[in-house]
Parts: structure tokens; C-alpha cells; sequence
């Protein structure tokens, strides 16, 4: 699962990294303009808290990436992504859960790129908000 | 000198009419000597030249009113605290003139 989740991962990764950062609203360094276009296409395979829970986990995936000092722990990164996407129904068909999983890869894979891209561009802030969370006990992180 | 001048000016105008008339006029129409389907080609010649004319735009004021302007994108963020802005349609935050922040995404959104 993770070695999969990876290879899509990057390989979408390698596309969205090269988008332009001129889009990025004022107001944040968010690439407005490209999120847009991500989550029009986004299936609701996932309930809003798990979708703010692959956000987390797609930053720190890109935080491993971009700032220095980071690394993934697997176990913590497979538990956690475990149970980012449980679905909410346990009695699913095995062709519906294999195309749950094929459309939770896009969605992580999209994520991490534009979280790529973001923190690319301007990494001061992206890695200072990593460390923050790093150093957080009441936030769970994927990280050593 | 003058009356030369104008006299050739009127040759090559008519010149140029029998030229476009010849140039629009299908080739049956010439061989024939039909009339009609050769004032029918200078018809079409003159349509042609009309066309790649510039032509004066006339626009009516009380039929072309004002246009209002565009509305702006509809938006879905807000702002939690100073400092941060979180976005519904995404379920993230970002700092404020800066990149994600996951504490406050886990915050608002992951809870």
C-alpha cells in the first residue's frame, strides 16, 4: 500500500511540482488556483475529517521533501493513513474497495504535489509551521 | 495635364471593375455570356470587397446599455484567528501570508 501510495504519489508529484506559483493568493501562500482545479475533480470517497487528516498527511509526506530534519516513520505513517481513510461502511464490495483505494491514491498523490510545489517555492513558512507541529504532543505527526 | 491625369484615372477604375467583374464571374458565365451569373459575380466581388472593408460601428445607446461588472469568485475561506486563514472546500489552513499550517487544519477541520 505504501510502496504503491509512493509511486503514484511522485509520480503526480513531478507534474504539480511544476506548476506556476504565480497563482498563489496574497492572503496565503495556498496556489489558489490550482486547488480549485484539484477539488473539482475530487471524489467524496472520504468523510471532511479524513480529508483534513490526508492534508496533514500529505504535508508532512512534503515536508520530508522540502525541509531539513524530517523523516518519515512508516509504522506511524501506515497506522495513520489507516485510519485517514476507514470507510465509513465495512461491507463494500471488493471491486468498490479497490476503486476507493485507486481514488484515495489520486487524492493523497494530488495533495502531496501541490503541498510540494507550495513548499518549494516558499519554504520559510511551510517549514516552520512543520516545526511547530513537531514539536506538538496533543497533534499527531507521521515523522521519527 | 490635369484633364490627362483624370482621364487616366478613369480607365484604370473601369479597368479594375471589368478585372473584379472577370475575376468574380464563374467560368461558365464567361463562356456562355450569360449576364446574369456575371452581375451576380461582381455582386459577389463587391460583397467581398465590402467585407474587407473597415466598416463605422454604429452602436445605439439605448440598446447597448452599460454592462455591469462580473461578480467576484464566490470564496469559502474565513479566518478562525488572526493570523489564519482556513479554506472549507480544501479542510485546511494556512498562516497568513504564509504556507499550511497543520495545527490549525487538525484544529478546525480533523477534530
Amino acid at each position: 500500500m505504501i510502496k504503491s501510495l509512493t509511486i503514484a504519489s511522485l509520480a503526480l508529484a513531478v507534474t504539480l511540482s511544476t506548476v506556476s506559483v504565480s497563482s498563489a493568493d496574497e492572503k496565503s501562500h495556498r496556489l489558489d488556483d490550482a486547488w480549485t482545479s484539484a477539488l473539482l475533480g475530487q471524489e467524496p470517497v472520504l468523510s471532511p475529517q479524513q480529508f483534513a487528516k490526508l492534508n496533514n498527511l500529505a504535508f508532512q509526506a512534503a515536508a520530508v521533501r522540502v525541509c531539513e530534519g524530517f523523516e518519515l516513520d512508516q509504522n506511524k505513517f501506515t497506522a495513520a493513513l489507516d485510519e485517514a481513510t476507514t470507510p465509513a461502511k465495512e461491507d463494500l464490495a471488493p471491486e468498490t474497495l479497490d476503486a476507493r483505494q485507486a481514488f484515495i491514491l489520486i487524492e493523497f498523490g494530488t495533495r502531496y504535489g501541490l503541498f510540494l510545489a507550495e513548499g518549494e517555492a516558499k519554504d520559510e513558512s511551510f517549514c516552520k509551521n512543520a516545526k511547530e507541529l513537531k514539536g506538538k504532543t496533543d497533534i499527531p505527526n507521521v515523522w521519527e | 495635364m490635369s484633364r490627362l491625369l483624370a482621364r487616366t484615372a478613369s480607365l484604370l477604375s473601369l479597368a479594375g471593375i471589368v478585372a473584379a467583374t472577370v475575376v468574380a464571374t464563374p467560368a461558365s458565365a464567361r463562356d456562355h455570356g450569360r449576364v446574369g451569373a456575371a452581375i451576380g459575380g461582381a455582386l459577389i466581388g463587391g460583397a467581398i470587397v465590402s467585407a474587407l472593408s473597415p466598416r463605422k460601428v454604429i452602436v445605439d445607446r439605448n440598446v447597448y446599455v452599460p454592462v455591469a461588472p462580473a461578480p467576484p469568485p464566490p470564496t469559502d475561506s474565513f479566518t478562525p484567528s488572526a493570523g489564519v486563514i482556513c479554506y472549507t472546500s480544501q479542510r485546511a489552513c494556512y498562516t497568513m501570508g504564509g504556507g499550511y499550517n497543520p495545527q490549525w487544519t487538525w484544529s478546525v477541520f480533523a477534530r
